[in-house]
């Protein structure tokens, strides 16, 4: 028998690959296959699908209750090792706290030998699946062999079956199929491409085959995704071709699959290469902003007095000031807005530079400390619940005091 | 089916929170707080859980945008916004952080007690009176700029949390009519997921009427003009409603009045369970 492997995957749209929770592994020297997806609302599901594949492929003898046991203790260590860093973030640790587990789908695949004959095996839990389709497949219904632990008809939803990383919280019953090996393929898929591939049918096949590398398989998730035919979810797929080469050896004859950690580490670098040459523009665009700025610094820096004033006056625009701030050098479509607000900050700076110059004046002292309770103000600004001056004294005004467009901006 | 769309990192989903900050909120309400007090603290576990939900172990999936807008509050008649970002800037940046003792399952059929951080969000605000009609007008200005910019994300949901009836130092009818009128304009918003839908809560002690389907079976003006300023219970929300034991019918409105803490909390957790039970 010989064997074709191809392997391919990729995340949700908008998300990266290092967020994607789908995972795959095979051992050729144990002919082995595992799919598995980490269900999104549950904690550390990729740590947990990565573990379930890669442990279930590499174990030699397989007891099943101790592969859990096995599993289970991996994730919690590795878990346990990231809530123990000192940047671990507080949800984070709040669900570990809670012991939240890592929930996951699974379907392993394996071929062994019986009496002179190769027999294949397979389990299936939740809603990722194994199909396989003969060679010469006439009718695709009832040839196409389906298995996963999803019960007719077959719905697919956020709810499926799982094992869990904690305890024996599993969710559903697995299903177990075994058949002489015969020619044909093995397709591996996780729910969103089983939905597409259970829907298409004999087109599927046709659409599959041309796949040749993970571009390809790329195009056509995202085509698919457009014409809302798949699903927006993380996706993987793990083929097995078998053709029957009339030896008794099981001869591993090509591999295109994708590494999951190596598409991670691509893709950061290519995140890292275009920060640094946004960062690059932005000091560049800083700098000319600078130069202009300095220019106009001796005629347009204010006394303090009168800034300050500034900001007593106009409370109400406060929550307005300090949002723009926060949202500044977000967008890169603000950059007009950009050169205003380094006036604004610049001015600031020019201020306390002059106040030093006056030191040790009284005068200079309190305008610091004006600046410093301006900027705390501003900190706590949407929490104010005093009613300001300029509210009072007009109780009629009924414009709200925060334009839409500072939230808008945001989107 | 519309307000059907999928929450996504792709297509984030966006929550308004409409929150009555009047003098009224003052009032007690419920485990030794105020209107004020218990809102500001649903609200905050309301994000909370949305985090959770939303968090595949480390890092917090945009999936939402969240707006909280406060009516009354920092004056007479502000309508301001208390904070308005996508939810792992939440996430990345609470106002302070609680220290709370919790009783979790064990696993082995027992409670034991874990220390828990709670994020706080928002801080409870009484003060002015309840310019709700303006606090409309400033999320249709909202909606529109969204969905101007995210025509293929889902419909929006405004969660309106108040005491009582609008009110801006004239007449009650004007004011009430008002805000009729700018919520009809949102609820006749057109998007690709369907219309912004309204869902109002209204805190308080007296007969509670929710998800009614005719404005006649209603006794007092309260429940009747939440009636008017609901949005119908589409049917891709009618399970998220029998989960928290409401009884969505064909033509009930997204509302009740006078609940008390257990159904406020309830309610709440019906309109945001887009970012739970519709997320990819």
């Amino acid at each position: 028998m010989q064997i074709s492997i191809k392997g391919y995957i990729t995340s949700k749209e908008s998300e990266l690959f290092y967020d994607c929770a789908d995972r795959y592994a095979y051992d050729k020297s144990q002919n082995k296959f595992a799919i598995s997806d980490g269900v999104s609302k549950s904690f550390f599901p990729k740590i947990w699908a990565d573990i379930l594949v890669n442990k279930w492929v590499n174990s030699k003898e397989f007891n099943e209750a101790q592969f859990i046991i096995d599993c289970q203790k991996n994730w919690l260590e590795q878990v346990t090792e990231i809530v123990n860093k000192p940047d671990a973030k507080w949800f984070t640790k709040n669900a570990f706290n809670r012991k939240e587990s890592g929930l996951a789908t699974f379907v392993g695949l394996r071929f062994y030998k019986k009496k002179k004959e190769w027999l294949w095996k397979a389990d299936a839990l939740g809603d990722s699946f194994l199909f396989f389709v003969p060679k010469k497949i006439k009718d695709f219904s009832k040839e196409c062999i389906v298995l996963s632990s999803k019960k007719e008809p077959i719905v697919f939803d956020n709810f499926p079956d799982y094992l869990s990383s904690l305890g024996n919280n599993h969710k559903g019953e697995k299903q177990i199929m075994e058949s002489p090996l015969t020619s044909g393929t093995f397709y591996l898929m996780t729910d969103a491409l089983a939905e597409w591939f259970l829907k298409e049918k004999d087109s599927a096949i046709s659409k599959i085959s041309v796949w040749q590398n993970q571009k390809d398989f790329e195009r056509f998730v995202n085509e698919e995704r457009h014409n809302e035919k798949l699903g927006n979810d993380d996706t993987a797929f793990l083929s097995i071709k078998i053709e029957d080469d009339k030896k008794d050896q099981l001869t591993y004859v090509s591999e295109a699959v994708s590494n999951i950690n190596e598409l991670v580490k691509v893709q950061q670098k290519e995140i890292e290469v275009a920060e640094k040459a946004k960062e690059k523009e932005l000091i560049l665009k800083q700098e000319n902003s600078d130069s202009e700025i300095s220019v106009e610094q001796t005629q347009e820096i204010e006394p303090v007095e009168n800034i300050l004033s500034e900001d007593e006056e106009t409370e109400i625009e406060k929550p307005k000031k300090g949002f723009f701030k926060r949202i500044f050098g977000k967008e890169e479509n603000e950059l007009s807005n950009e050169k205003e607000e380094i006036e604004t900050d610049e001015k600031i700076e020019a201020t306390e530079e002059h106040q030093e110059e006056k030191e040790p004046s009284t005068q200079g002292v309190e305008n610091n400390s004006e600046i410093e309770k301006s900027e705390n103000s501003e900190k706590n600004e949407s929490q104010e619940s005093e009613p300001n001056s300029k509210e009072e004294s007009e109780p009629n005004a009924k414009t709200p005091n925060k334009p839409s467009q500072n939230i808008t901006d945001k989107f | 089916m519309s307000n059907s769309k999928q929450w996504s990192s792709a297509t984030p989903g966006y929550i308004i929170f409409l929150v009555d900050q009047s003098g009224s909120m003052n009032e007690t309400y419920a485990e030794g707080k105020t209107r004020s007090e218990f809102t500001a603290l649903v609200i905050n576990r309301t994000i909370n859980e949305l985090i959770n939900t939303n968090m595949d172990g480390e890092k917090v999936k945009d999936r939402v945008f969240i707006s909280m807008i406060g009516y009354g509050g920092s004056s007479s008649l502000a309508v301001d916004d208390i904070r308005s970002d996508y939810l792992s800037s939440f996430a990345d940046d609470p106002l302070r952080m609680e220290q709370l003792k919790k009783k979790v399952s064990d696993g082995a059929g027992g409670l034991i007690e874990i220390d828990e951080q709670m994020p706080i969000f928002i801080e409870p605000t009484a003060n002015g009176l309840t310019p709700m009609a303006d606090a409309f007008s400033f999320t249709k200005e909202l909606i529109e700029g969204w969905l101007q910019k995210k025509p293929d994300n889902p419909a929006p949901i405004i969660i309106n949390i108040s005491d009582g009836l609008p009110y801006t130092g004239d007449s009650i009818d004007t004011a009430m009519n008002n805000a009729i009128s700018v919520s009809k304009e949102i609820m006749n918003i057109n998007s690709a997921d369907g219309n912004p839908l309204i869902f109002n809560c209204h805190l308080g002690e007296g007969k509670t009427h929710s998800f009614n389907e005719n404005e006649s079976e209603l006794s007092d003006d309260q429940a009747k003009f939440l009636f008017k300023v609901s949005s119908k219970v589409p049917e891709s929300y009618k399970q998220a409603a029998v989960k928290q034991d409401f009884q969505a019918k064909p033509e009930s409105r997204g509302f009740v009045s006078n609940a008390d803490p257990e159904l406020f909390i309830q309610f709440i957790n019906f309109g945001s369970s887009g970012g739970s039970d519709k997320i990819a």
